[in-house]
């Protein structure tokens, strides 16, 4: 699993590809707490190259998804690939997730003040 | 007048502990080892005991735990001469059952007071 | 210690001793001839000559030389006692110091009495001077320290120490030293007995000499390799240094260091302190995978004892459930339960995470499912409260996926609902597959006040229904291939006639085939049911159930 985090100004962007297995969830976790740990406006999670999510992993985005609720913002998801889109469909969890077909747009719907 | 078994192994102490005694009025028996201790306290049934702790055949701890286990000899108070000051000999002292203790060298008029304390406890 | 040997440290004290007391006792000394000789000194003539036999007494220990060791070894002991034998000619000094004060007070013996004074004073000064050369035995320790160079060893890096050396004056120094640094120590003479020693007794480490009479170093290590219980505890070889070769060779033999003779303190204690360190580490690593076994253990039993043991049994309706656990458990759970006379609950999930707070949360999703239906709630009623049970207070962000189905077992008719659980699949009795369509709604336990809608799907008597969790369809082949949803539909449509239990040994088997040898990553379960229908409409085909 590839980890990687930049910034789009005051909104964090991470990358991850590769298999998100439960192996790797705790880790993943961590990192991610220690993005939102400096408190961005904005949070987007590039998945085009994510293959596969454990259920661990679902919950590490799923406690983002509450830090952010309580933090004014939420967790979009870019890029999906259909196998990963599958389970966030079958889980429900598409509705937490606010979802773009590409980085680009996602940056886009968070900037616009339009939500 | 009152009757102090002294027991103490080192002959230059028991010598010295009974001349001072001697000299402020108590009748003084000695003995020189535990085992000794235990057998004159229990035929001469003295008023009072003082308890050297490092004895040999019967070491002080002992030979008052003996004495006051023994219901012949249970009231005769014991004072242990204890050779350090440390917290764990004082403790350890007043867990055989001595009624009070003395570290050497000796500070007299406190021995004797102690000493006076103990025998009007009666 | 060899006759003749004296340990340097004691002779160390002896001279400090010697230092720092010997000027006081020697004012003693002179204040016990003065008194001698003094004017009327012969009315209390016995009492000086004690004085002066306690003086002497007193000289001949401070100017004495090194004190022994005793049957204890310890340095601190030694100084212990040196320290109590060197007070006792004081006590009896004072002592009879005072006697003589007393008397010479009332017999107005003047002369004696200012050369008393002095006596005393004397006594007073060696005793504070020999606090400051033999410290208390609690400060004893980081006096000598101080004046060697090496701070305390730390209380962790301590351990159980065997030394077999023939030499009893090695056997001494190194029981000494290591007595000091607060290891427990045990010191034999031979091969053989170190041998004997280790095997009934646990030790952190082992020095062993060489060369040694009977049974060789090098021979003991091979046997204490040979022992499979032992086979971490470290070895040491003692040597002197011209036996390269027989070092290298216990080296690769599996002892773990070697330390040359004369003995260098220093190195003595970096290198068992790194054996102990390496010991202690490996110990550890052991101790953790002993409890994350135990910890699986735990999880698996819970999740084994909250599972049905069978199929209620039902003329209408037959059933099989299995569930098979990947190595860390995944959190997979099934249940079927009488509701009433004709209805029966099937549940299947899924939790997050692993391991015993998984096992923990599945208990108390099943707990809650069976208490909230048995009330007679709809399936879509049951996991919104459950939802709102476990979504409330939930830090750790736990959740379950879930299905949860009501069957008619008059009508066929099974009411459901899904909490973000992979659709089940029907399998029509002429072979034929249709996916049961999601509710869309989300995983239980998440989010607070979350919707769950219901819906129902209608067997026909010979039809299945077969739940699973997603360790089927994501169950991974060679070359990263996955099993998949249509595959899925596939087999089961070539099952279709096949009872319960064997439609779900059928999936699992397949399952495993595809797998082909790779390691399951997550739990294997399914639940499959059969409607039989009213008693007259049972098929031939169908296998009638005993649960």
């Amino acid at each position: 699993m590839k980890f990687s985090t930049s910034r789009e100004g005051d909104i964090a962007v991470i990358t991850v590809a590769g298999r998100l297995s439960s192996a790797v969830a705790e880790s993943f976790q961590t990192r991610l707490m220690a993005v939102l740990d400096e408190n961005p406006k904005g949070v987007v999670v590039e998945v085009s190259e994510l293959e596969f999510i454990a259920s661990n992993g679902l919950r590490a985005l799923i406690l983002a998804a509450k830090r952010g609720h309580a933090g004014g913002y939420r967790v979009h998801l870019c890029g999906m690939r259909w196998q990963i889109r599958e389970i966030f469909s079958v889980s429900g969890l598409l509705r937490i997730f606010p979802h773009h077909a590409s980085l680009a747009e996602g940056l886009e719907a968070i900037k616009s003040p339009i939500r | 007048m009152s009757r102090i078994l002294l027991v103490e192994d080192n002959e230059m102490n028991r010598d010295m502990l009974s001349r001072r005694l001697l000299r402020k009025g108590y009748e003084v028996a000695v003995a020189t080892d535990g085992g000794e201790g235990v057998a004159m306290a229990t035929s001469e049934r003295p008023d009072l005991i003082l308890m050297d702790m490092s004895l040999p055949v019967l070491n002080g701890w002992d030979a008052t735990r003996r004495l006051k286990a023994d219901a012949a000899t249970r009231h005769i108070p014991v004072i242990a001469l204890t050779a350090h000051a440390m917290a764990a000999d004082r403790e350890q002292a007043l867990g055989a059952g001595c009624d009070d203790y003395e570290t050497k060298p000796i500070e007299l008029p406190r021995l004797l007071e102690k000493i006076e304390t103990l025998l009007r406890r009666d | 210690m060899a006759a003749g040997a004296i340990d340097p440290r004691l002779a160390a004290i002896a001279e400090r001793v010697r230092h720092v007391v010997g000027p006081a006792t020697a004012s003693i000394s002179a204040a016990a001839a003065a008194l001698a000789a003094a004017p009327n000194s012969q009315d209390v003539a016995d009492e000086i000559a004690r004085i002066g036999i306690a003086a002497g007494q007193l000289v001949e220990m401070v100017e004495g030389g090194a004190p022994a060791l005793g049957d204890d070894g310890g340095i601190e002991a030694a100084c212990s006692r040196l320290r109590h034998d060197l007070r006792t000619p004081l006590v009896a000094l004072k002592g009879y110091g005072e006697l003589v004060l007393e008397i010479a007070a009332d017999e107005h013996l003047d002369g004696v009495t200012r050369e008393l004074g002095r006596l005393l004073e004397g006594v007073a000064e060696v005793m504070v001077a020999i606090e400051r050369a033999l410290p208390a035995p609690s400060r004893a320790m980081a006096a000598e320290d101080h004046g060697e160079g090496l701070p305390p060893l730390h209380p962790s890096l301590r351990g159980r120490i065997l030394i077999a050396d023939d030499s009893q004056a090695n056997r001494d120094i190194l029981v000494q030293y290591l007595g000091r640094e607060g290891h427990e120590v045990a010191a034999v003479a031979d091969g053989l007995s170190a041998l004997d020693l280790v095997m009934e007794q646990p030790f952190d480490l082992v020095l062993l000499d060489m060369i040694m009479p009977g049974m060789n170093g090098d021979e003991v290590l091979k046997a204490i390799k040979a022992e499979p219980r032992l086979r971490l505890l470290p070895v040491i070889m003692i040597s002197a240094l011209d036996a390269v070769d027989r070092i290298v060779h216990c080296i690769e033999a599996g002892a773990e260091d070697y330390l040359p003779k004369p003995f260098n303190r220093v190195l003595l204690r970096a290198r068992i302190g790194a054996c102990l360190e390496k010991k202690r580490l490996r110990e550890i690593e052991l101790a953790y995978l002993r409890a994350v076994e135990s910890e699986l253990t735990i999880a698996h039993e819970v999740q084994q004892s909250i599972l049905p043991k069978g199929f209620p049994p039902h003329r209408a309706l037959a059933g099989h459930g299995l569930m098979v656990p990947a190595r860390d458990i995944g959190g997979d759970f099934y249940d079927f339960f009488v509701l009433d006379d004709d209805h029966i609950g099937i549940a299947l999930g899924d939790v997050s995470g692993k391991g015993i707070p998984a096992a923990v949360y599945m208990a108390m999703v099943r707990t809650q499912l069976r208490a909230t239906a048995s009330f007679g709630l709809a399936p879509a009623e049951c996991l919104a409260r459950l939802n709102q049970h476990l979504a409330a207070d939930n830090p750790s962000a736990m959740f379950v996926s879930l299905f949860f189905g009501i069957v008619d077992c008059v009508s066929g008719v099974v009411t459901y609902a899904n909490g973000g659980h992979n659709p089940p699949i029907l399998v029509r009795a002429d072979g034929t597959t249709e996916w049961v369509p999601g509710t869309g709604d989300l995983l239980v336990g998440v989010l607070p006040d979350s919707d769950y809608h219901e819906a129902g799907l209608a067997l026909a008597p010979g039809d299945a229904l077969l739940v699973y969790s997603d360790g089927v369809v994501e169950a991974v082949g060679p070359a990263d291939a996955v099993f998949g949803e249509a595959r899925l539909a596939s087999v089961l449509s070539g099952m279709a006639d096949r009872s319960p239990a064997a439609l779900a040994d059928g999936v699992l088997a397949v399952v495993r085939n595809f797998e082909a040898g790779q390691p399951a990553s997550d739990d294997l379960t399914c639940v499959a049911i059969r409607f039989l229908g009213a008693p007259t409409t049972a098929t031939a085909n169908s296998h009638q159930e005993a649960p």
